[in-house]
């Protein structure tokens, strides 16, 4: 019987919350079209998944969040209203807005990128070359210790002056931050590879470039991904944060910038936006091991 | 001459600045062709002896000939089957034995050299599984695999660190039949050092069994059974019995003998 109840249960908050945005609203409350296919689209994902107990769980929290959301901002109407933007507000800017906001994402998402792609550089290279030289490691590690410990964004005002463009900057102090852990691990990986793969390398007489490409890379493959696993979010924090200092587009901007005009409808929505990017690049990097690593 | 040679080699390791010895003066010859077997309780420096054989570790005093020549360092001419991980976990089956072949034959055409590697999967009967990761593989798979590896490369020398040490009873029977017939069918007769405390496995396979106590060569006993061999046949007689018997003897006094200098240690 409970069991049963919980099965439904969140599909009889998907239609009272429908029934709650159809319910008139107080004044100011913008076009709720948005909105309701927002709602629709995660009761369809239900759907699809019903099969997983988590989902349905995960589905009645998420309704009974939206359900108190509505009620108290577009039906009760708190006193504070441009405080407390009602969903309807926040789901409408993204047609309104969505321009500005694409080319917020877009440029967010290249300087990561950029970010990504110098630090996997540098990262495998140089901690290749320390982690295989023993002078250079021991020469070297003791200031990595004192060095990497730093917060990179705590570079970033002192980087926008530095450097000749916002660009850089970021793109810099992004770097900066999946160096460190790809760096380190790389390090690790090599002084500590399983001495019996060693072995089994050496004795096949394998040569040094061949050692580099064929055995230490696809040997450290997995610490370096599961180290952009954990990056991955501290370094978008990077950026919007280093984004709301110096920047004239990227979300971080956008939302530094309406909350100064006190337009917390397209901060809220700047945050969702946030929530999802970050979500959609950590499923990137999960395909991405399951296509490198097909091999345990 | 012999194809290997052994001389007085002695070998120290230093683990938190205690100096331990590991070889302390272990001389023998292999002849070329030969199978030998080096036996003996755990800790007796076995291992070590086929490492320094191998060339992952050169001993700090006395020499390793083969051919005639000084040798230090891995070569081509030798090839190693360990008891554990040989294979490289991130490449197939048949990727594995190729890469091998690349390793001694880079000149060959990467179409040869799986033409080559799908002929010794074959032969250790995995034709099946050539496309298959070793984590998919059973551990009396994966050694296949590394056998087919390791004959691929087609060294003079075949070096076996316990091969069979981690599989249990009935597949590693089949295992050593399998390797036995491997090596009578082969064109050139392979020079083999292999390591074990099995000592069926080492009258089974070897022409001299040689015994190792206290980091050196203490007994060796020669095997004189005719091949091809037949593990059926071979153990119905009664000079295998005698000779087992003798094997066994001789290991035992041994490790009693050691386990009472060192307090039950080894065995």
């Amino acid at each position: 019987m409970i069991r049963k109840l919980h099965t439904v249960l969140p599909h009889i908050l998907f239609i009272l919350l429908i029934i709650l945005i159809l319910s008139p609203s107080v004044d100011g409350t913008a076009q709720y079209l948005p909105f309701l296919i927002v709602c629709i689209a995660i009761e369809a994902s239900l759907i699809a998944n019903h099969k997983k107990r988590v989902a349905n769980d995960i589905g009645i929290i998420v309704y009974v969040f939206l359900i108190v959301w509505e009620f108290f901002t577009a039906k009760v109407g708190l006193k504070n209203a441009m405080l407390y933007p009602a969903p309807e507000n926040v789901f409408a800017i993204f047609p309104k807005d969505y321009e500005k906001i694409l080319e917020g994402v877009f440029s967010s998402l290249r300087l990561m990128f950029a970010g990504f792609g110098l630090a996997l550089l540098f990262g495998v290279s140089l901690g290749l070359l320390v982690g295989l030289s023993d002078r250079l490691s021991s020469v070297l590690m003791p200031i990595v210790k004192v060095i990497s410990p730093i917060p990179p964004i705590i570079y970033s005002p002192y980087a926008v002056a530095l450097l000749p463009s916002f660009r850089a900057a970021s793109i810099f102090v992004i770097t900066l931050t999946i160096f460190w852990p790809i760096f380190m691990n790389m390090i690790l990986s090599v002084q500590q590879i399983d001495r019996k793969i060693m072995d089994s390398a050496r004795t096949l007489n394998v040569q040094r470039g061949s050692m580099i490409w064929n055995i230490l890379l696809p040997y450290s493959l997995p610490g370096i991904i599961n180290s952009l696993t954990v990056s991955v979010s501290t370094s978008f924090l990077v950026l919007t944060a280093a984004e709301m200092i110096g920047a004239t587009s990227g979300l971080g901007w956008y939302i530094k910038y309406h909350s100064d005009f006190a337009n917390y409808s397209k901060v809220v929505f700047g945050i969702i936006m946030i929530g999802i990017i970050v979500t959609l690049l950590n499923l990137l990097i999960t395909l991405l091991r399951k296509l490198l690593i097909r091999w345990r | 001459m012999g194809k290997i040679s052994l001389d007085n080699v002695k070998l120290n390791y230093t683990d938190n600045g205690t100096v331990y010895n590991a070889l302390d003066g272990l001389s023998f010859d292999v002849k070329e062709g030969e199978f030998v077997s080096l036996i003996g309780s755990s800790g007796c420096g076995k291992s070590t002896a086929l490492s320094v054989l191998s060339g992952l570790r050169d001993p700090d005093s006395g020499t390793l000939l083969i051919d005639g020549k000084p040798t230090t360092g891995t070569g081509k001419n030798r090839g190693v089957v360990f008891q554990h991980y040989s294979l490289f976990p991130w490449m197939t089956i048949i990727k594995n034995v190729e890469y091998g072949i690349q390793q001694v034959f880079p000149d060959m055409s990467k179409k040869e050299r799986i033409n080559e590697a799908r002929k010794y999967l074959e032969k250790v009967g995995l034709a099946d599984f050539v496309n298959k990761y070793p984590f998919q593989l059973s551990g009396g798979m994966q050694q296949r695999a590394a056998i087919a590896r390791t004959l691929a490369m087609k060294p003079e020398i075949l070096l076996m660190d316990e091969p069979f040490g981690a599989i249990d009873a009935k597949n590693r029977v089949i295992l050593q039949d399998l390797l036995l017939n491997i090596l009578e069918e082969s064109e050139e007769k392979k020079t083999v050092v292999f390591v074990t405390h099995d000592v069926d496995e080492a009258i089974l396979l070897s022409d001299r069994i040689l015994f190792m106590d206290q980091k050196k060569i203490s007994k060796e006993i020669v095997v004189n059974f005719q091949r091809p061999r037949n593990r059926e046949t071979l153990m119905e007689r009664e000079s295998y019995r005698s000779l087992r018997k003798k094997v066994v003897n001789l290991f035992y006094y041994e490790s009693e003998e050691k386990s009472e200098v060192e307090g039950g240690e080894g065995i």
